[in-house]
């Protein structure tokens, strides 16, 4: 049988990083990806956060192809004929270190996947992998094919699926409830189009989240800049999304109508429709890590940060990468790949800022269990502010008694500062 | 015996989209590939070599940057590619292409067995098995669905407009394969490791052809080509997700609107 | 060349050759020769044409019809060469290209040549039909190829009649041309398919000979032809020919297209239509957008209620 040291499933952020980390040390590493070129089947809203990748990847925004570095967000509540925003602009985040970039996944990912083949790791693109190899509970090798290939220790960076992993008896299939279907759109538009509807230069660009508008459907929007596109899409949550009876693409069609969001998109043509299931991102949905001969790093780990407002997977996968890479080093220098031995990336990626953020966050994840962020308060914050800035002919009223009006009939005072207090300890303290 | 394969690196005509409103083809950022009909002669020249136990080697007129492209193909059998580094990017006629590949099949010589396709994915003009042919004077078996080893020749069945017919010829010989003939085969993660270890040798027209790109150019017959997309005007009308009968009726009344039904007198 | 410019037309098929001669009389007027090198053993009644060449060799190879031509060449000195673009025209043309030094094109749907330079420019389907190139060649001969139905003269174009110079030609082949070994002709359709008033055109949605009997009930009442993918025909064996760019071309009141996914190199051959309805459970597939009614529906399901709703409202083809 063929034998690496290492095999890498899967040659996304994570898969690639973890080839590149110890192609780097010196080992025989094989990175198998499904696609026919990496980035070709992957899917994500197109934010990379920097300061992580850039502590793995120093100043990758000189070479990497990224599109614009994003210096304005835009947090938005969709009413259904309102919207009510929040505009954010930082000159800081329009220099070096920056605060994120948008990307494209198809480019993206050969570059990441060309640092891991110049390290030295063997590429192999087109190839699935059909299962991983297991004796007596421990990972050897993964089977592709008719082809065995054996490796002191695997690393699992599949993507959310998780397939391999479940496959194995190494998980257990995921709950619907903690599982989102991100469907997205590429649509172009001229450079100078965009510069203009996003009011940015030539390397700057805008991010967008928006809430409300989903139809109903739990969940949120993007709009974020690339340098001559558009990735424009909803996130919503899976059960939710049956219980509706609607498709997809349907969500995202009545997304697009809303005047605001078709102020922005308008004229612009659609190059690339894609679906994706994504983990929520609760802190509490972490998985297992390691286990006898692998690891499992990125999103196969349910390595994601999401605090409704930002959506962390990339540099997240790359941070957990980096980490389990080093810790099969450890392992290696100690002569065995057990769970206890490789038990070491779990206490590493503990350390790192991100995973602490994670944690930080929690409670975020239930904020989006609460179903009157995405119908009610998107609608009473424009109805609020409709009052307050309509100069009709009845007596105007100040902000509270607006309020007071626009919540009859539809919550109580009571609930809603119940939501603030949520909303307060998800996001704020 | 040795075999030669080519294969044209072009780009992926279904991604080619036309301007509604200037008729203008759009083709930035459509991607290139190796093209489907030239998977399928891969295939025939991987099939007579495995027959024959020839050496094979694909000759591809290409940029330098796309010899990662030529991984499945190195997977599927083949020893070797040569990529001459396109000096006209893609845009040269078919008469300066045929002139390229022939200097280096001579280059390669000796060449028992060139296979190539009926035509391409993109040109689909069906012109450089049979001038190749003339410029190496050598016999043409076209539009083969079948190739045999036989007698130290080939036999070869052809699929012409109104007929199957079987030719054979003795080698050196041309081939060309018919349309959607030997469907390549799919490769292994064990094919793509020894892939990896094939070489892709990149030659100039002038360092290893030997040719000049001043009298290629003056060979040119034609002096000038635009293009201009051809736009679709159909109405686009699509029914779906009723119920049958309805979209039944509704097709009805519309090929009654457009005239081609009527009803009862 | 002279400033008499002289076309010379070639194809193993009389209907296309005729075609051809009829769009290089309106393309040369009354001043230039149109040369044609005729099939063989097929008596041509062609009376717009200046020189007829026959030839007794028995041999059909494309190496040898490209030794004839080139002798018609030298003989005639064309500015222009028009070749049928049949699998054996493909071959040839070429060649022939190659032999004498000329400029060439494949697929052409128009052309131009002035009077006094020779000058040749064509208009030429590319991309499968999806796009035309405008080639302007260089001073010098040129061959063209171009598909039946692809130059259309009118049909009451004046065609003064010529007294044709006959003459016979003969041509060496050497040795490279491959031996026939053995001939297994193809079957022929019956079918008129050009004259059909209606095409119902089936793909690779349509899974099994024994359905062919649910689509003949469509085209029953329809008063239309059964037409078919290549796949259908060179894979399966169902029909011996097909519409496409490499098949033939139709253009009825109405193409009906079930299970056709809508690859262009098929769409070419239906693209004609007056009207274009098609049959699809793939709401993705490319034929909506080629269509102007379409169906997303399992044809299996859709084509009897169809024919029952048909029957119902008493509905019958326009032409009828």
């Amino acid at each position: 049988m063929e034998r690496f040291d290492v095999i890498v499933v899967g040659a996304g952020p994570a898969g690639a990083t973890a080839g590149r980390a110890l192609a780097q040390a010196g080992l025989n590493v094989l990175v198998v990806e499904r696609a026919a070129t990496p980035g070709a089947k992957n899917v994500s809203g197109g934010l990379l956060y920097s300061r992580a990748v850039a502590e793995v990847y120093p100043e990758f925004w000189k070479h990497a192809p990224i599109e614009r570095a994003i210096a304005a967000h835009q947090i938005v509540m969709l009413g259904e004929h309102t919207s009510t925003a929040l505009d954010f602009r930082s000159a800081q985040a329009a220099t070096p270190p920056f605060n994120a970039f948008s990307v494209l996944r198809a480019k993206l990912d050969p570059w990441l996947a060309t640092q891991a083949e110049e390290a030295g790791a063997s590429l192999i693109s087109g190839v699935n992998v059909d299962a991983l190899l297991v004796e007596n509970g421990r990972v050897v090798g993964i089977q592709a094919g008719p082809d065995q290939i054996g490796a002191d220790v695997v690393v699992v960076a599949e993507g959310t699926a998780g397939l391999l992993l479940k496959q194995a008896g190494l998980r257990g299939p995921h709950n619907p409830h903690d599982v989102s279907l991100g469907v997205k759109e590429v649509i172009a538009l001229p450079p100078d189009v965009i510069e203009e509807r996003f009011q940015c230069d030539a390397e700057t660009g805008a991010a967008y989240t928006l809430v409300g508008s989903t139809g109903g459907v739990e969940g949120g929007g993007f709009i974020y800049t690339n340098k001559a596109s558009l990735s424009v899409g909803v996130v919503v949550k899976i059960d939710s999304l049956y219980a509706s009876g609607r498709h997809p693409h349907e969500i995202l069609d009545a997304f697009k109508a809303h005047p605001l969001v078709q102020r922005l998109v308008r004229g612009g043509e659609v190059v690339e429709y894609s679906a994706q299931t994504v983990h929520r991102g609760g802190f509490h949905l972490a998985t297992q890590l390691v286990g006898d001969g692998y690891v499992v790093a990125g999103s196969a780990a349910r390595l994601l940060v999401n605090n409704v407002l930002t959506l962390r997977g990339m540099d997240f996968a790359i941070t957990s990468a980096v980490e389990a890479a080093q810790a099969i080093l450890q392992a290696r220098f100690a002569g065995s790949y057990t769970a206890a031995t490789l038990g070491n990336y779990v206490e590493r990626l503990k350390a790192t800022s991100i995973y602490q953020d994670w944690r930080t966050f929690k409670d975020a994840y239930g904020l989006m269990e609460n179903p009157r962020l995405f119908s009610l308060y998107p609608d009473l914050a424009g109805e609020v502010l409709e009052r307050l800035l309509t100069a009709d002919t009845k007596p105007g009223s100040k902000a509270l008694g607006a309020l007071s009006e626009a919540l009859k009939g539809k919550a109580s005072w009571l609930t809603l500062s119940q939501d603030m207090l949520q909303i307060a300890r998800g996001m704020v303290l | 015996m040795n075999i030669v394969a080519l294969v044209k690196y072009s780009r992926d005509v279904t991604e080619i989209k036309v301007d509604p409103a200037t008729s203008e083809l759009r083709t930035a950022g459509v991607p290139e590939r190796v093209g489907l009909i030239d998977k399928n002669v891969v295939e025939a020249a991987v099939r007579l070599k495995e027959a024959t136990g020839a050496g094979l080697k694909v000759i591809a007129l290409a940029p330098a940057t796309a010899r990662d492209s030529f991984k499945d193909v190195l997977a599927m059998g083949v020893d070797e590619v040569v990529l001459i580094e396109d000096p006209f990017d893609g845009e040269a006629e078919a008469g300066i292409v045929v002139r390229l590949l022939e200097a280096a099949i001579r280059k390669l010589d000796p060449v028992d067995v060139v296979l190539c396709g009926f035509a391409s994915d993109d040109g689909y003009s069906f012109q450089v098995g049979p001038r190749l042919a003339e410029r190496l004077r050598r016999p043409l078996l076209a539009y083969a669905r079948g190739i045999t080893p036989e007698g130290g020749g080939l036999r070869v069945e052809q699929n012409l407009d109104d007929r199957m017919q079987t030719v054979t010829a003795p080698l050196p010989a041309l081939v060309s394969i018919d349309e959607e003939a030997f469907p390549p085969r799919r490769t292994t993660l064990m094919d793509a490791l020894k892939a990896k270890k094939k070489p892709v040798n990149v030659w100039g027209i002038e360092t290893e052809l030997g040719l000049s790109r001043a009298d290629l150019e003056s060979s040119a017959r034609i002096a000038d080509t635009r293009l201009t997309g051809v736009v679709v005007r159909r109405q686009q009308r699509v029914l779906k997700g009723q119920d049958l009968g309805a979209m039944a009726d509704e097709l009805i009344d519309a090929l009654e609107q457009a005239g081609v039904l009527k009803g009862a007198a | 060349m002279g400033d008499k410019p002289t076309i010379l037309i070639w194809s193993e098929h009389p209907a296309l050759a005729r075609e051809l001669v009829g769009a290089a009389r309106q393309a040369l007027g009354p001043g230039g020769d149109v040369a044609l090198l005729a099939p063989t053993g097929v008596a041509v009644d062609i009376r717009s044409v200046d020189v007829v060449f026959t030839t007794e060799s028995a041999d059909e190879s494309p190496e040898a019809w490209a030794a004839l031509l080139a002798a018609a060449v030298s003989q005639t000195e064309p500015a222009l060469v028009l070749v049928g673009a049949t699998k054996l025209g493909l071959q040839v043309a070429p060649r022939l290209a190659e032999r004498i030094g000329a400029g060439y094109a494949a697929w052409a749907t128009g052309f131009t040549l002035e009077a006094g330079t020779g000058a040749v420019a064509a208009r030429c389907s590319l991309y499968s039909g999806g796009a035309l190139a405008y080639h302007q060649f260089k001073p010098g001969r040129v061959v063209l190829t171009a598909a039946p139905g692809a130059l259309t003269a009118p049909a009451d174009a004046p065609s003064p009649e010529r007294i044709a110079r006959q003459s016979t030609l003969t041509a060496e082949v050497d040795g490279i041309a491959p031996t026939v070994i053995g001939v297994r002709p193809k079957a022929t359709s019956a079918a008129r398919l050009e004259e059909a008033h209606a095409v119902i055109d089936i793909g690779q949605g349509v899974k099994a000979e024994e359905d062919l009997a649910l689509i003949e009930s469509v085209a029953a009442l329809l008063d239309g032809q059964l037409a078919c993918t290549r796949p259908l025909s060179s894979d399966r064996d169902w029909f011996p020919e097909w519409l496409g760019l490499s098949g033939k071309k139709v253009a009825p009141e109405l193409s009906l297209l079930i299970g056709v996914s809508g690859a262009i190199q098929h769409i070419v051959g239906v693209r004609d239509s007056r009207v274009i309805a098609a049959v699809n459970n793939d709401e993705n597939a490319a034929i909506f957008a080629q269509a102007d009614v379409g169906v997303v529906a399992d044809l299996y399901a859709f084509l009897p209620v169809l024919v029952e709703r048909i029957k119902a409202r008493g509905m019958r083809p326009a032409w009828q």
